[in-house]
């Protein structure tokens, strides 16, 4: 089918199209879903070769549930959301960084952290938030980034965490005070000072 | 400055930055699929070719078109009865050959089996 016809339709309709053989189907999930699965992961694991690999897996695992799909169930984007968390958790465990923590024991940011952040952020804005939510605990993590940054809703977070709605709000809230507190004592070496005194 | 202002436009410019496959890694996930991807073979039936039975040549070919060998049995069965009955001219086909014929000049009664009638006679 010409890519042109095929550009309005639902990613649920492309993955059936792809279960039935038709090419530029694959070729349209891969451009939509890829950059976002890429960036999620990115995000996650603050390493690109792993990021890299994740999303490969991630797309794979989309390829081989394709036939079984069955549209108007769960969306497409929220399948895979949820496939590249799992597959993140599992890489950070596995390289044994810190692992992750339960909603329940998931610690507010300690009086000593921002310190600890100072040692390991870039000088620019984005490494240091990327430096900050790799400090958080990885619920928090996950779903800061989906709120925020994904620009998800509540609903879907929860679905793609297998949490209820409450706690998601509860995990985001918590991130972002979490975060805060790790970036508020990097407001000059951000700028942020500078821009205050100047009245932007 | 208020800190979550701070953080809130952090985030916006963060979700700007979204990110792009390479080549390579698009390349990737487009050989997985194309490898994975049902063939669209797969959901239609396949056409068998039957090849010519050999050692029967045209008579087979006309078997095929006359329905198989058990159709052609019963042509050629049909075929020897008209003959028989053709030929051998019984009493019964006689007498239904003249009434239609009209060589008969007055039928009162047409007898199809003339040999059974001793079955009927009560002596």
């Amino acid at each position: 089918m010409p890519r042109d016809t095929l550009d309005d339709l639902s990613d649920d309709t492309l993955l059936v199209l792809y279960a039935n053989g038709d090419p530029e189907a694959a070729r349209l999930l891969t451009a939509r879903l890829g950059p976002r699965a890429l960036g999620y992961a990115t995000r996650l694991l603050t390493d690109r070769a792993e990021a890299e690999d994740v999303t490969q897996e991630a797309m794979l695992r989309l390829w081989k549930i394709a036939p079984e799909w069955r549209a108007g169930e769960a969306q497409v984007s929220t399948w895979l959301y949820r496939v590249v968390t799992n597959l993140c958790t599992d890489l950070r465990r596995a390289r044994g960084r810190r692992p992750g923590v339960g909603l329940d024991d998931a610690p507010e940011v300690a009086a000593g952290a921002p310190s600890a952040v100072a040692s390991m952020i870039e000088a620019d804005r984005m490494a240091a938030l990327n430096a900050a939510l790799d400090l958080l605990p990885e619920r928090q993590r996950q779903a800061v980034v989906l709120r925020h940054i994904e620009g998800l809703s509540n609903p879907e977070i929860a679905q793609i965490m297998g949490l209820g709605v409450e706690a998601v709000e509860s995990l985001t809230a918590r991130g972002k005070r979490a975060l805060t507190a790790l970036l508020s004592g990097r407001k000059a070496e951000l700028g942020y000072e500078d821009e205050e005194e100047a009245g932007v | 400055m208020d800190k979550d202002l701070d953080l809130d436009a952090l985030f916006a410019q963060a979700a700007e930055d979204r990110a792009t496959l390479s080549p390579e890694l698009d390349a990737r996930i487009l050989a997985d699929a194309a490898r994975l991807q049902p063939s669209p073979q797969a959901f239609v039936k396949p056409v068998v070719s039957v090849p010519p039975r050999p050692g029967f040549g045209w008579g087979a070919a006309l078997a095929e078109v006359l329905g198989g060998l058990r159709s052609v049995a019963a042509l050629s069965m049909v075929g020897l009865a008209g003959l028989y009955l053709g030929v051998a001219q019984p009493a019964g086909v006689q007498s239904l050959t003249s009434l239609l014929s009209g060589d008969a000049a007055t039928v009162d009664q047409l007898d199809l089996l003339p040999t059974t009638g001793a079955l009927w006679s009560e002596e």
